[in-house]
């Protein structure tokens, strides 16, 4: 997350850094677009 | 996969014309009376599209998105009254992904209502006409649960909420989709929470944190 828009407690209480690692061991695919642009191909290969 | 018509036609968007989604026998009962106005509408590209095609789901991703960007603004949504009146014609980037949603026929959503992904929530019911149907579960574990109960025939992908910070909680999810992986695959999305900028719900905005899909 941008460092100089995070705000304190929520945005520290509630992400995870990596947070794809928590489903990775049994997923067959993960990824985590960061803008809209990249979730239609995301979408496409889940 | 088998689906089979149920024989009712309902035009559920009077805009993008998928009435013939969700028109498997998997439909719930009563599903398929919601008459409501949608007041940020779908795509005009997604008119006519049938089957899970992956090319076209690609053209209502590009509509969708190119919709998306000609609308973009800020949501104030602290600013009631900004809020009332120009929230009909904005067009969120979860309104995107609610458009793939029903583009890749995602027929159920299995979900434990959380703020990280609250704007996608709100695109699935006043954007996408309550497409797909939500069922509510109180917990990951119940969300898990549900999906062995689902009737023979269904369409065998299913929408789940992941969740995105605690691997406790995602383990349930793994081990009720463990035994039939292939059978019935579990679609995951999930959200990363706040994104810092204006209080705006993460999911219409993702970024810079995002969606995670698997």
């Amino acid at each position: 997350m941008d460092e100089t828009k995070r705000r304190p407690r929520i945005d520290w209480i509630h992400t995870a850094l990596v947070q794809g690692e928590a489903v990775r061991a049994y997923t067959k695919w993960d990824y985590q677009p960061t803008v809209i642009d990249g979730v239609p191909e995301s979408f496409a290969r889940a | 996969m088998r689906t089979r018509r149920c024989g009712r036609r309902t035009r559920w968007c009077s805009r993008c014309g998928l009435e013939d989604i969700f028109l498997s026998e998997s439909r719930p009962e009563g599903d398929n009376v919601w008459q409501g106005r949608v007041d940020r509408r779908c795509s005009s590209a997604s008119r006519g599209l049938a089957g899970g095609d992956r090319r076209a789901a690609a053209a209502v991703a590009r509509a969708s998105l190119a919709a998306h960007a000609r609308r973009r603004a800020d949501l104030r949504a602290h600013r009631s009254g900004e809020m009332r009146g120009a929230q009909a014609m904005k067009r969120w980037a979860s309104d995107v992904i609610v458009d793939l949603l029903h583009a890749y026929q995602l027929p159920y959503a299995a979900l434990n209502p959380g703020a990280s992904y609250r704007g996608l929530h709100d695109s699935i019911v006043n954007y996408g006409g309550n497409r797909p149907v939500m069922m509510l579960c109180q917990h990951e574990e119940t969300r898990s649960a549900d999906r062995p109960r689902l009737r023979q025939g269904e369409r065998p992908s299913r929408w789940s909420r992941s969740c995105t910070t605690s691997s406790a909680s995602c383990t349930p999810t793994w081990r009720s989709t463990t035994p039939t992986p292939t059978e019935r695959p579990v679609f995951i999305i999930g959200a990363t929470g706040a994104d810092g900028r204006d209080q705006a719900p993460a999911a219409h905005r993702l970024d810079p944190h995002g969606a995670g899909a698997g």
